[in-house]
């Protein structure tokens, strides 16, 4: 029944669109104007100004466009000027065309459009549309030059050596940051677009030979087949391509940074660019991102395998501490040394709550707080976090409410949460210590085991793009291992992540490092 | 897919439906036994046994408490209860006691078993077959052997640490290989040694230590390792002392450190070994079985009272007059164990596992040929290190 | 999509545990009948006829590779009689993996949740299994994968902390109980060791199907070096005293004398086991559900999951009444018709594949 109503809609709202535009231009100006104001009814951003041009000016035209999509200076320059003052040669003939085409206009896109649909759609990407009298076609001119943000350093992926730029929302300035990084022919962007009424420009970008075989075709089956008015963030983007869409686990994740992404490209992934997004999607990832992070690469191999097995601690801690404080110490206190049992029992002498709904209260206003604290304009948010952890805190344990080793506890689960480099690891992780944590409280440990086991069980069966989600790990590839929990000197990695870049392995020629 | 999550979300209300749990237990409603005293009371009434439990009292006052003017109360230290508690059985004896006790009774934690002589003497099986069934005891809790009564040691106090168990753990745990006068014997040893033909149990035992400065006050009465009880079969039977204790150590291989003095010409000297290699070897002559332990010491002069040059002819001698009183010693000490009655030491293991063709005639009365093998000590001391350098200092003016 | 067939080293980590898994909890009692101071020897001596076992499974799967047993024990020895051996051993897998469930959920009581009913420790232990074989043969060799090592260096790790704690004296005389009890306590870990046979089960999806045998012997040597020195370690610790000891291996790992660093270290054998038996019963469960499936001429095995771990959770409370009954029978009867059962089929179908000159 769904499915019906579903398809009734589709239809309906197809039919909508054919209603108001037009397959074709017609040979009358007049008509092919009113033809682009109809579509464009309403849209009080629309600019439009008859020209003349041509030896005598005797050639009728119209220009279109968006106020603020163009750059105004350059349309005067480059596109009003030499059309009105310069002379085309011909009049009128067939030439004419080719004439502006070629001679006339300095801009660097030009584009004869033979369909007003697409003139519309032109229009609204920031194009300067003309149509010149007695032609079935229209000059698309592109002259984008709408307010943006400069490159910046990214926000969510800071480092302390290594590049500053980071992502920005227009996709071509995306793009280029990527091709400056790899100035290689076979670094192909193919172009697609999103979203019925949105029409998003989205590319998928990759190194021709090197990419997984089948990725670029499955990515792009994956995201034809979305069917949708528009996609309001990347992380929508990033659901519908996912192959098990319930997981709690993104199965591909984002980056803001361009050295990021070229990394991910020469390891056989490929990227996906949205406009107006300052992050580009990598598929398929595995679970090695959550403890991969750009400062890995600027840091010695020793300095940077303790910090990744200091974030696989960190993982673990997250997920596994508050369950394990439980199920020990409300089931198992035979499993600690006396000596702890017995401060830890000290402390809690007449506290009123069992273990199990201190920690689960604890918890969930640690994620309250951070909630806040994440909301709130900066100051403010952080006026509240130190409010809430050290007041509330505080006053919690000197009112006897809550034990102190409680809250040790929860503050270590929460800093250890935030070691995960990537977001979308630590957001899965964080979330994930409440079942395990329900869990321990049912069951002691062996409901930590099983919960635990149900997680290996869910991330085993997973796979991201067909590359099993587990991997190295399981299947086991020995050589991904050296870009794992630790990381070997660069000049060990000879070979490309097995699962992604299957058919051209090796990233380094035999040469003999440093001094030798 | 979708089945996937119906089953991810049927493990969460699965979960959270028997959330109250049946084996849930706060940390605060424990009542952690540090150690038990198993005893016999010395009211004649027999069959009835008394188990005695050191715990840890909780303080009232755990945690930060802010007093009115801000200022931070001292958490109370733990405090010792002792209590006891009768039954015909072992089992009722605790379960008495849980009665009476707010808490529960948690036996997890317990790391000290001790025995007292009475109860001891008429055998201590049936406790150490209740100690392991006992859910949570477990096999390396140390066992002592109390000499005298139990309310005398229940009265004594702890001396550094918070109670008396605390004190004993202690002692046993850090004070090996200082001198070695005891080893800690645990439940797994007391337990096989009940079982095994051949090897009897043997644990250090206690007494409240009665100098006259501390008997002023009889609270503050310590307690201290005295040396070795040995059993026979489950039975006790008789003690070492601390330097017999010694000897039983390094001939068990437990001990490698000791000292020997020895007198020549009226004149002391102090002998020190800090490595023993004991071989223990099996001889058969007409059918009669020799154990002989060949024994060779290593140490250094601690102190001489008298002048030598320590050349070497002179260290030989020296070398062969320890060996002999070593000898002496060791020998003392097995047959000590031979009167007693107990094969702590292990003999008849030796035979079985060096001659098990012997031992099957042995092992039927083994108790009573125990007594009349014969057993051959050799020593072999060796005086080496650093002290050899310097000659003993001795006044100029000799009488 | 790209299939992923089972590799070698997932072979090694399902199957290690898939015999080693209970074979912590219960069978040095078990061996300790009749040999205690010689068990190292029995838990060496049964790996013989594992290897054995497992040059037929590599003859079968070299013979009919990329087929199922079930399918081509019906071609070799004709549709009723392919069919009758099959339900005869899907009712003893049935049995059996309530017996495993049974001991798994045994020690969980034991040592952990004493006075939790049994039901729901049967529920949690037997629930990610469930789900694993939902999910396939990809799944459980995957998870099996991660968990092998870490749980197999752990406890090598706590072997080596016992080491202080060993008396090897506790092994002499050697071989004091006589050949004959040795031989008689190694016929139940003779029958273990036939669960080897799995692997028949498992070989179509195996990579390099023609190394099938050369896994499963290396697979029993892992593990007959694991019974090695599992049973050294705990004759030479608790001596005579073993075979009075509950839940064996648990009180060998609560033995370690205590250092400062960590005290205790009951909580890793306990998740080790845990994991341990995951392994173990997701691979019978699977087996069970595969095999149950394509006897009744099903195209996926996933419908069978959810009645058979509910018929098993109803069925396995009724299956043993105490640890007592099971150690005698484990003893006794298991074996008897196990061991035919296990050995004997596998070698019939390659006999008459053979004779009657059948391949795949």
């Amino acid at each position: 029944m769904f499915k019906h109503i579903f398809r009734k809609n589709k239809s309906e709202s197809n039919k909508a669109a054919q209603a108001v535009q037009r397959e074709k231009f017609s040979k009358d100006l007049d008509e092919n104007i009113k033809c682009v104001q109809e579509v464009l009814a309403k849209c009080c951003d629309l600019e439009s100004r008859p020209i003349r041009i041509g030896r005598d000016r005797q050639i009728r035209a119209h220009i279109f466009f968006l106020d603020g999509m163009v750059d105004s200076g350059f349309m005067a320059a480059n596109v009003l000027k030499p059309l009105m003052l310069l002379d085309p040669g011909d009049t009128g003939g067939p030439k004419l065309d080719d004439e502006i085409l070629n001679s006339l206009l300095p801009a660097g896109t030009v584009d004869i459009v033979k369909s007003p649909n697409i003139l519309v759609s032109r229009i609204l990407s920031g194009s300067i549309a003309m149509i010149i009298e007695g032609r079935e076609s229209a000059f698309a001119i592109e002259a984008i030059g709408w307010q943006e943000r400069a490159v910046e350093e990214s926000q969510t992926e800071t480092v302390v050596k290594g590049a500053r730029s980071g992502f920005v929302e227009n996709i071509r300035v995306n793009r280029s940051l990527i091709r400056r990084m790899i100035r290689y022919p076979d670094l192909k962007f193919e172009r697609l677009n999103l979203g019925r009424i949105t029409n998003t420009e989205v590319n998928i970008a990759y190194i021709d030979g090197i990419v997984m075989e089948g990725l670029v075709e499955e990515i792009k089956r994956r995201i034809a087949k979305i069917d949708i008015d528009g996609v309001a963030n990347f992380g929508m983007l990033q659901e519908m391509i996912d192959d098990s869409t319930f997981s709690i686990f993104h199965q591909s994740y984002s980056t803001e940074r361009p050295d990021r992404a070229c990394s991910c490209l020469l390891e056989g992934r490929a990227l996906i660019l949205m406009d107006n997004f300052p992050f580009v999607v990598v598929v398929p990832s595995a679970i090695t991102h959550f403890f991969q992070s750009a400062e890995d690469y600027s840091s010695k191999y020793v300095v940077a395998s303790f910090d990744r097995l200091l974030r696989f601690v960190g993982l673990n801690i997250t997920v596994l501490l508050p369950g394990l404080y439980v199920a020990i110490f409300s089931y198992h206190h035979e499993m600690i040394p006396t000596e702890l049992l017995k401060s830890i029992s000290q402390a809690r002498e007449q506290l009123p709550f069992p273990i199990f709904l201190e920690m689960l209260v604890l918890e969930l206003s640690l994620e309250v707080l951070r909630e806040a604290g994440v909301r709130l304009p900066r100051p403010v948010g952080q006026a509240v976090s130190i409010v809430g952890a050290l007041v509330i805190g505080q006053a919690a344990v000197a009112a006897r409410l809550v034990s102190p080793p409680s809250i040790i506890i929860v503050a270590l689960t929460a800093i250890a949460s935030f070691t995960i480099p990537i977001p979308e690891g630590s957001d899965a992780h964080r979330l994930l210590r409440f079942p395990v944590l329900l869990a321990a409280g049912a069951f002691g440990l062996p409901g930590i085991i099983t919960a635990w086991l149900m997680l290996l069980v869910h991330l085993a069966g997973m796979r991201s793009f067909g590359v099993p989600y587990l991997s190295p790990i399981s299947p086991f590839f020995l050589s991904d291992w050296k870009d794992f929990l630790v990381r070997v000197p660069s000049s060990f990695m000879k070979k490309r992540p097995i699962q992604t870049a299957k058919t051209n392995i090796r990233r380094q020629g035999s040469w003999k490092r440093g001094g030798k | 897919m979708a089945k996937k999550v119906l089953v991810l979300l049927a493990i969460i209300p699965l979960l959270l439906l028997p959330g109250g749990c049946w084996d849930r237990r706060e940390t605060e409603d424990l009542l952690l036994v540090d150690s038990i005293v198993f005893g016999k009371p010395n009211t004649g009434d027999t069959g009835q046994y008394r188990v005695s439990f050191i715990t840890t009292r909780p303080s009232s006052g755990g945690g930060e408490q802010m007093g009115a003017s801000g200022e931070e109360g001292t958490a109370q230290a733990a405090t010792q209860w002792e209590v006891s508690s009768y039954g015909t059985t072992l089992e009722e004896a605790i379960r008495k006691f849980s009665i009476r006790s707010p808490r529960y009774v948690y036996l997890a934690h317990n790391r000290i078993i001790m025995f007292e002589e009475g109860l001891a003497k008429e055998g201590i099986s049936q406790a150490v077959d209740f100690l392991l069934r006992a859910r949570g005891t477990r096999l390396r809790n140390y066992v002592l052997i109390v000499k005298g009564d139990t309310p005398d040691l229940l009265t004594s106090s702890p001396q550094f640490e918070d109670t008396l168990a605390g004190e004993l753990y202690s002692i046993l745990e850090t004070s090996v290989g200082e001198g070695d006068y005891y080893y800690p014997s645990d439940l797994n040893i007391i337990a096989q040694g009940i079982l095994t033909n051949g090897l009897d149990p043997w644990a250090p035992f206690i007494e409240t230590f009665s100098t006259d400065q501390a008997s002023d006050s009889s609270a503050d009465q310590p307690v201290i390792i005295r040396g070795t009880a040995l059993f026979k079969a489950d039975r006790l039977v008789g003690y070492l002392d601390a330097e017999e204790t010694q000897r039983f150590l390094l001939l068990k291989g437990l001990s490698n450190a000791g000292y020997y003095d020895i007198e020549i010409n009226g004149r002391k000297l102090s002998y020190r070994y800090e490595q023993a290699k004991v071989r223990r070897r099996l001889t058969v002559e007409d059918g009669r079985v020799n154990v002989s332990f060949d024994v060779t010491l290593k140490g250094l002069l601690e102190e001489i009272h008298f002048y030598s040059n320590l050349s070497k002819t002179e260290i030989a001698s020296l070398e062969k007059s320890l060996s002999a009183k070593a000898e002496a010693a060791l020998l003392g000490t097995v047959n000590r164990c031979k009167e007693l009655g107990s094969d702590a030491l292990g003999i008849g293991r030796l035979i079985h596992s060096r001659k098990p063709e012997i031992w099957k005639e042995y092992s039927k009365n083994w108790y009573s040929i125990y007594p009349e093998i014969g057993i051959e000590i050799n020593v072999k001391a060796q005086i080496a290190g650093t002290a050899l350098g310097t000659k003993p200092i001795v006044p100029k003016i000799s009488e | 999509m790209q299939k992923y067939g089972i590799s070698a080293g997932q072979i090694i980590g399902m199957m290690f545990w898939t015999i080693m898994g209970t074979a912590v909890i219960s069978l040095p009692v078990t061996i300790g009948l009749h040999a205690p101071r010689d068990a190292w020897a029995a838990a060496v001596l049964f790996t013989i006829g594992g290897m054995a076992l497992g040059l037929i499974v590599g003859a079968l799967a070299n013979r009919f590779p990329r087929k199922d047993f079930v399918v081509y024990t019906q071609q070799v020895l004709g549709t009723f009689i392919g069919k009758l051996l099959i339900l005869v051993f899907l009712v003893w897998l049935f049995h059996t993996i309530g017996l495993v469930l049974w001991q798994i959920t045994n020690f969980v009581k034991l040592s952990l949740l004493p006075e939790t009913p049994i039901a729901p420790i049967m529920a949690i232990v037997l629930l990610p299994s469930a789900y694993v074989v939902y999910d396939g043969i990809e799944g459980i060799a995957r998870s099996s994968q991660v968990v092998f090592l870490p749980t197999v260096i752990i406890l090598f790790f706590l072997y080596l902390l016992l080491i202080p704690d060993v008396n090897l004296q506790n092994l002499l005389p050697v071989f004091e109980d006589g050949a004959a009890n040795i031989l008689r306590s190694s016929i139940t870990p003779l029958a273990w060791a036939g669960e080897i046979m799995f692997l028949i089960f498992l070989a179509p999806s195996i990579n390099k199907i023609n190394k099938t045998a050369k896994y499963s012997i290396i697979t029993m040597a892992l593990i007959g070096f694991g019974g090695f020195i599992g049973e050294l370690f705990y004759t030479g610790v608790f001596g005579l005293l073993r075979q009075h000891v509950s839940n064996p291996f648990y009180s060998l790992i609560r033995y370690i004398k205590p250092t400062a660093f960590i005290e205790r270290y009951d909580i890793l054998f306990v998740t080790i086991n845990l994991l341990g038996n995951f392994v173990k019963l997701s691979v019978f469960l699977y087996v069970f559900v595969l095999c149950l499936s394509q006897w009744l001429g099903m195209k996926s095995h996933r419908p069978l999951v959810l009645p058979s771990s509910v018929a098993l959770l109803f069925s396995t409370q009724y299956f043993v009444s105490s640890p007592n009954e099971l150690v005698l029978f484990l003893d006794n009867v298991f074996p008897l018709y196990t061991i035919p059962l296990l050995y004997g089929f596998p070698s019939l179908v390659l006999l008459v594949a053979v004779i009657r000159g059948i391949k795949g």
